[in-house]
């Protein structure tokens, strides 16, 4: 049943590469990632998340900053969204160093984020996640 | 109904003309019989006087025969007789012709005439005989018939005396039916007189009279059916009549009534001092009507009084005296004073305010302005005429539209209209104006006039846009505490986590990552402590800065900087070489687009900055910083988000970019933009608009 929890491909989006390979380690440490992908350039992951999602089956997790120099993090929803209405779907965490509210309330109310979560992420909080039914594609 | 034409247009001319008419008719009448009575006296007069002869005559006849019978008989005097004769002869001539010298009148009388005609043979006979020189011899036949003739002459003077005494008798007669007749011409006469004259006169004097004494009531109504006080005065300063407001007056101010007679100089009663009583008394009875002011002070009281002065002329134009009225206005002067007060205080509270009120009559289309709107709006009372089109052209094109139906939606919905908007004067300045107002509607519920005050609202305007960057800038600084000093923050607490949670990965790596975080939270820390620090360089208020001056402080500031990259900067501040506004903002801004150029060099050349200043056609001034660093392409979206919080020209630099951000902010708190052109490889230009002219200089400085 621990299959049941893994994704095929697990995306990090944040301009800060120190950020990217602590996340890294993290994912890595709950084992739900067949795959992990680091991108530095948002654009770069969006091409990629294209790509893999012409697969129906695969199952994906993107962590996504808001703050990056070439697209922000919503800007990189808004592409995502058109990618979502395609029926191709996929679990994304909005990680931010923001507490500012107004970002908040935004990440929240997106349909597409599952979870916003606040820096420094915690091993814990993605275990959550996984157990959580905010998940979009649960095991079968 | 009788209509007595007098009674209709009674006048003293018309009476006067029917008393002459009837004097004289009456004049006429009276003469009239006076003649009558004296011509019948005349008459009765003279019959009488002949009757009083032909006496004599008759006498003198007897006496003449008697004589001459003596004569027969005894000596007599022939002389006496025939002197007797003489007389007799010349009387009885006289009767038939007149004879002056006996005072004998002819007499006018058919029956006497004829009776003269009849005895005169007899007198002649008579009067031949007494001249016989024999005549004391007369025959007895001569002496007979001497008798006879004597005889038939006194039958006929006796008949001549009864045709007379008959005469006198009718004419006598005739008077008294004549008198009888004018008497009672007389008495219809009198009667008619009466009837129409006498009788109108009466009435017209009666009607005269009434409609006189009505006047009078009417005129003393008038004269009494007011406050003021009111008197006339003849040419030699008598006081002819006045109304009981003067009597009261006088009675008050000096304790003694006036008296009809008076000498108004010497009754102490002044118009304003005695000198100039005298004064307006000549002047008015001079022939002037004239009005003046007078101000006399009563029981410390300042009393205000006006005076009517006016001459009276009679029909001929001379002038016979004047009245004067004297009216209390003291209370219209300290209004009118209170007024100018009032409206000198709303003035200046206008003024101070800087609010002007306005009143727009919609009908006509004419809009009144208080002097406040002028200098708000920055027109000439003298030239500018304030219409609603007029008012629209003044307000900004973009807030024009949304006006002009605000406006409109008042009138038709009658809501009194709130509005803000912007306005441009004639020199292209901007204020900011608040208008409220107040729709009056007629009874046919049409929009017929509107009020309201206009406010000029451009300091509080500016200081709330003020406020806004301010508040931005807070914002700012707080996003900077946020991401730029929690995010290095958040990944050292992951770095922390990854340390001991990690078995197989070397600790030595993870640790060089938190002590490249450390660096990056101190280069943030570093840079906000260069604003702080450039903050404390300059007082807050707004002045012209000395850009070269800045310049300078900022090349000693990133001095490091400038070596480590061997970096080369180029400035030129002659064409412009001050700059209205703040001396930290112009610091900052050279400080982030230096560093910002100096990040984003090109890794293939050493970094070169170039920056110049230049005065735009508008009366602002420009500065543009180029470099030769790696550029971008930019789109608009790029554009916008270079001058965003988290912007940055490279995803290969590491540092979230604050300074854009500042730069900008700062650059639009002076009320300037700031754009960017740049290319891929080739370096970026930045251009900063500064729009600042004087008068924003002054209300900002304000």
């Amino acid at each position: 049943m621990k299959n049941d929890l893994t994704y095929d491909l697990v995306l990090l989006v944040d301009d800060d590469s120190v950020i990217n390979l602590v996340h890294h380690h993290i994912i890595k440490r709950t084992g739900i990632a067949k795959e992990i992908k680091i991108f530095l350039n948002p654009l770069e992951a969006l091409l990629e998340l294209r790509r893999k999602l012409v697969d129906n089956d695969i199952k994906i997790l993107i962590l996504l900053d808001i703050n990056m120099p070439e697209m922000d993090g919503f800007e990189f929803l808004d592409k995502a969204n058109t990618l979502a209405k395609e029926g191709k779907v996929f679990d994304l965490l909005m990680i931010t160093s923001s507490i500012d509210y107004e970002d908040m309330a935004k990440g929240n109310s997106h349909p597409l984020i599952n979870q916003y979560i606040t820096k420094p992420l915690k091993y814990n909080e993605i275990i959550n996640f996984v157990h959580s039914s905010s998940r979009l594609t649960p095991a079968p | 109904m009788e209509i007595n034409p007098l009674k209709e247009n009674a006048s003293f001319g018309k009476i006067r003309r029917s008393i002459i008419s009837s004097f004289a008719l009456t004049f006429i009448f009276a003469i009239l019989l006076a003649i009558g009575i004296n011509l019948t006296t005349n008459l009765r007069e003279y019959e009488s006087s002949i009757i009083n002869l032909a006496g004599r005559q008759r006498m003198l006849s007897q006496k003449i025969a008697k004589s001459i019978y003596y004569l027969q008989t005894s000596e007599q005097n022939q002389i006496e007789i025939s002197e007797d004769v003489a007389l007799w002869s010349a009387v009885h001539r006289g009767f038939q012709n007149g004879h002056e010298a006996l005072d004998i009148p002819k007499i006018e009388n058919r029956t006497v005439d004829s009776i003269l005609k009849a005895i005169s043979p007899y007198q002649e006979n008579i009067e031949l005989i007494s001249k016989q020189l024999n005549l004391a011899n007369l025959s007895k036949a001569e002496l007979r018939e001497l008798s006879i003739w004597e005889r038939k002459y006194l039958a006929g003077m006796d008949h001549m005396v009864e045709a007379l005494q008959l005469h006198i008798d009718n004419t006598i007669g005739n008077l008294t039916y004549v008198l009888g007749i004018l008497t009672f011409l007389f008495l219809i006469f009198i009667w008619l007189l009466y009837h129409f004259f006498i009788k109108r006169i009466i009435d017209s004097v009666g009607v005269l009279s009434k409609n006189m004494e009505s006047q009078s009531r009417h005129l003393a109504s008038i004269l009494e059916n007011t406050s003021d006080r009111i008197w006339t005065v003849d040419k030699n300063y008598t006081l002819i009549a006045y109304n009981s407001v003067f009597a009261k007056g006088r009675l008050d101010d000096g304790g003694i009534a006036p008296i009809k007679g008076e000498n108004v100089l010497e009754a102490g009663y002044f118009l304003e001092n005695k000198s100039k009583t005298k004064d307006y008394y000549d002047r008015v009875l001079s022939g002037t009507s004239f009005l003046t002011e007078v101000e006399i002070e009563k029981e410390g009281r300042k009393i205000f009084y006006e005076l009517s002065f006016n001459p009276i002329i009679d029909d001929h134009g001379l002038i016979i005296g004047c009245s004067v009225y004297q009216r209390d206005i003291t209370k219209r002067i300290r209004a009118m004073e209170e007024l100018k007060e009032s409206e000198s205080s709303l003035k200046e509270a206008q003024r101070i305010a800087n609010i002007g009120n306005w009143e727009w009559d919609i009908k006509n289309n004419e809009i009144k302005w208080s002097d406040q709107l002028y200098s708000i709006f920055g027109k000439d009372q003298k030239t500018f005429t304030p219409t609603y089109e007029a008012l629209l052209e003044l307000i900004h094109p973009e807030d024009r539209e949304i006006f002009d139906s605000n406006v409109q939606y008042s009138l038709e919905n009658r809501e009194d209209p709130d509005i803000s908007n912007r306005i441009i004067l004639e020199d292209g300045h901007l204020r900011h104006v608040h208008q409220k107002g107040k729709v009056f509607f007629d009874k046919n519920n049409t929009a017929v006039r509107m009020a309201g005050t206009t406010q000029d609202i451009t300091v509080m305007e500016n200081a709330r846009e003020r406020i806004l960057q301010q508040y931005r800038e807070l914002q700012n600084f707080v996003y900077i505490i946020s991401h730029n000093i929690r995010g290095p923050i958040s990944t050292l607490l992951s770095l922390i986590d990854l340390l001991e949670h990690n078995d197989n990965r070397d600790h030595k790596d993870i640790i060089l990552l938190m002590g490249n975080t450390v660096q990056k939270l101190d280069g943030t820390i570093k840079d906000l402590n260069h604003s702080l620090t450039l903050k404390n360089i300059a007082t807050i208020d707004f002045e012209q800065v000395d850009l070269k001056g800045v310049m300078e402080d900022i090349l000693i500031l990133i001095s490091d900087e400038i070596e480590k990259y061997h970096a080369t900067i180029e400035f030129d501040f002659a064409k412009a070489p001050t700059a209205f506004g703040m001396k930290r903002y112009f610091s900052n801004i050279f400080y982030h687009l230096i560093m910002n150029s100096i990040k984003h060099r090109s890794p293939e050349r050493d970094p070169h900055v170039v920056i110049y200043s230049n005065t735009t056609p508008i009366g602002g001034i420009q500065i543009v910083l180029s470099d030769n660093g790696k550029g971008m392409e930019l789109n608009e979206e790029r554009r916008k988000k270079i001058f965003n919080m988290y912007g940055k020209l490279s995803g290969s630099t590491h540092g979230k970019g604050i300074g854009l951000y500042l730069v900008k902010t700062q650059v639009e708190t002076m009320n300037g933009s700031i754009e960017v052109e740049s290319k891929n490889g080739e370096g970026s230009i930045f251009t900063i608009n500064l729009l600042l002219n004087a008068m924003e200089k002054k209300l900002l400085a304000h």
